[in-house]
């Protein structure tokens, strides 16, 4: 009784001698994560922030030159109206690039979040863990940095979910929806193709950028299937196993793996991904031209 | 005994494949066929006792031609888990020359499949993976030429990997040399195995980009593992328990592939006189030279000491002490579904004791073509 009554306070000890050089590692290593992801996190919100600002600028020129055509065509100022009419569409180019800018941004900044919010859930578990070893207040120390992680997660979820809402896949902006009005007059009519015009050039920006981001895609895949073909042609017929001793424990490389890039999406779904989102952009491209074609026929009839 | 053993492993394939198969989700990921032809030298004079064949020469040359097929399937892929078969199959001719007793013609046959599920949990990412591997050579030919026997090798095993820095796993494995009657030396060679390793990783990016294909990392690993070779030993069969620690580097940046693994293992035995310690260095390194022209190099040095002062009784399968190996290969993509590669290849496998080596040499021609690229 008396050795069993030692024993277990004893092996405890033992245990958790054993066990504090491990956590106290990993502690370090996922403080790096932290860090890490902390400084891509800033990083990417920056640029959100910049792309929005953006944005932001050619949303209300954009709104503000509406306002004004409004009140030019009730006033009938035949000049003024020209004269916007001109300004809006080269604005139109410049407020779809940049809106197109911002949803990348968006994407980006997501990504860095979840990162981050990943990074930070297992910095606090392995805080709760530790917490959970030691007696009860006997370090505030670790309390105070459970504390301080905890905060950070709490803002992080809140900046994101009030800045960016909930993640959207990278998708198409809405079809515009422009219809020729029966009191539309020809200059109005010209308007609105100049206007389908100039998504047409955005459109025909986007795929160019999607292509060649398919294309760079593609030759990272290229790439590493030519590594494996090396590996598998010398591994197939065992060419690489000589009698010096039995396969060896595995040994499995470093691995494109970290705990928040898991989520990550293997390079031929990216490039599927891509590649049916190009297509949508062509399709969409071919649509818009035929609804320019049907309005400069349309407008030919008007006076 | 080889169809006995393959039957559950189709089961098994066709068990996870089936319900992917009515999700409709089947994709091929890869599919590569792979003809080539190459010219090799040998040199040497090394003895194994799985080669009973002798010939006096130490200078043999061979023709050589072969083709494989090889590619992924992805039999479900989910946004938190996927099941991928890996196959690869082939068969490979030689012809020889410069043997004293005759000019074999050995034929190899290699096929290999293996499933992997990996599911992606909220702390990591669990993988696991059966896998089967056969091997047969007929008309096998005696040193300098160094061909694998054939056998059935079998797989199975699960891994963790936790919050992307920290890994376990344990593989089972058992190969069957299938020794013919003619040659029972090879039933020697007939292995069980048990391998845990575990392992702490870190990864690095840079910070001030979100390219998350560049990257560098470190890890270090140990393992352990239990051989038990049935044929082996007098009245009790050999079994070994090794014990290996290592370090990985690997870094892939935008023209620049590389992967660097030392390896030390400590292995002990029931049968005192195969102890021994033994370094591996391995490394690979992928370098994209322009547009389309890549080059690959892939290297080999393991070192083995037997503890047993004077150790010189040849072990089954382990008759060398210390191999260097290189292969390199430049590669022409021709096309989104065709390239071209040269290959060159050099390997040294000898003996601390007596001396004996042999060498092996060669440059190939490989024309590879993804037909559904």
């Amino acid at each position: 009784m008396r050795y069993l009554r030692w024993s277990v306070p004893l092996l405890i000890g033992v245990l958790a001698a054993a066990g504090a050089p491990v956590a106290l590692g990993a502690q370090g290593n996922l403080s790096q994560v932290v860090d890490d992801w902390e400084g891509r996190y800033e990083v990417a919100r920056d640029n959100y922030q910049a792309a929005y600002q953006e944005w932001e600028y050619y949303e209300s020129r954009w709104q503000q030159l509406m306002e004004e055509f409004g009140r030019t065509q009730a006033a009938e100022d035949e000049r003024r109206i020209t004269e916007i009419l001109a300004q809006l569409q080269d604005l139109s180019q410049e407020r779809d690039r940049a809106e197109g800018a911002l949803r990348i941004r968006k994407d980006e900044w997501h990504d860095a979040s979840e990162g981050l919010i990943s990074a930070l859930e297992a910095r606090i578990e392995l805080q709760v863990q530790q917490m959970e070893r030691s007696p009860v207040g006997s370090n505030p120390d670790l309390l105070a940095v459970y504390n301080l992680y905890s905060a950070r997660l709490d803002e992080v979820e809140s900046e994101t979910t009030t800045q960016l809402g909930p993640r959207r896949e990278l998708e198409l902006p809405p079809m515009p929806d422009l219809q020729i009005q029966p009191d539309d007059t020809r200059r109005e009519v010209e308007f609105k193709i100049r206007n389908l015009q100039s998504k047409i050039t955005v459109l025909e920006d986007l795929s160019s950028e999607l292509d060649g981001e398919i294309a760079q895609l593609e030759k990272r895949q290229r790439w590493e299937r030519t590594r494996d073909d090396l590996y598998a042609g010398v591994t197939g017929f065992d060419d690489v196993v000589v009698p010096v001793m039995p396969r060896s424990g595995a040994t499995a490389a470093v691995g494109d793996t970290t705990a928040v890039d898991l989520a990550l999406e293997p390079l031929e779904t990216r490039i599927a991904r891509l590649t049916g989102l190009r297509d949508s952009v062509l399709e969409r491209i071919e649509q818009l031209q035929q609804k320019v074609e049907d309005f400069q026929r349309e407008a030919e009839r008007r006076p | 005994m080889r169809a006995g053993r393959l039957l559950p492993f189709v089961a098994i394939c066709a068990g996870v494949a089936t319900p992917a198969a009515a999700d409709g989700q089947i994709r091929l990921r890869d599919f590569v066929i792979t003809e080539g032809a190459s010219l090799e030298g040998y040199l040497g004079n090394f003895s194994a006792i799985t080669v009973p064949q002798i010939d006096s020469t130490e200078r043999a040359v061979a023709g050589v031609g072969e083709v494989t097929v090889r590619g992924i399937l992805r039999l479900m892929g989910r946004e938190n888990q996927s099941v991928d078969v890996a196959f690869d199959g082939g068969i490979r001719q030689f012809a020889t020359g410069g043997f004293q007793l005759r000019n074999y013609a050995p034929r190899e046959h290699s096929g290999s499949m293996e499933t992997t599920y990996q599911r992606l949990i909220r702390s990591g990412a669990v993988t696991a993976h059966t896998g089967a591997r056969f091997r047969s050579i007929s008309d096998r030919p005696p040193m300098p030429l160094y061909l694998s026997p054939g056998y059935d090798r079998y797989t199975a095993g699960v891994s963790y990997l936790h919050r992307g820095f920290l890994d376990l796993g344990v593989e089972g494995e058992i190969a069957d040399y299938a020794a013919p009657k003619v040659l029972p030396a090879l039933d020697l060679l007939d292995r069980s195995s048990l391998v845990v390793n575990a392992g702490v990783r870190k990864i690095y990016r840079g910070v001030g980009e979100l390219d998350r294909n560049d990257y560098w990392g470190l890890r270090a690993f140990s393992s352990y593992s239990y051989h038990s070779y049935p044929q082996q030993g007098q009245g009790s069969p050999r079994i070994d328990h090794a014990v290996g620690a290592g370090a990985a580097f690997q870094g892939r940046w935008e023209r620049l592939s590389l992967e660097l693994t030392l390896e030390g293992t400590r292995s002990r035995s029931t049968s005192l006189r195969v102890e021994y310690n033994a370094a591996r260095l391995n490394g690979r390194a992928d370098w994209i030279l322009g547009e389309n022209t890549q080059v690959g190099l892939l290297g080999t040095l393991a070192r083995k000491r037997f503890i047993q002062p004077g150790q010189d009784a040849l072990v089954p399968g382990e008759e060398a002490d210390n191999a260097s190996i290189l292969y390199a290969e430049l590669t022409r993509h021709l096309g989104d579904r065709v390239s071209g590669a040269f290959r060159f290849g050099w390997q040294k496998v000898e003996t601390n004791i007596s001396g004996a080596y042999y060498t092996r040499f060669g440059g190939s021609f490989f024309l590879r073509v993804r037909p559904w690229n």
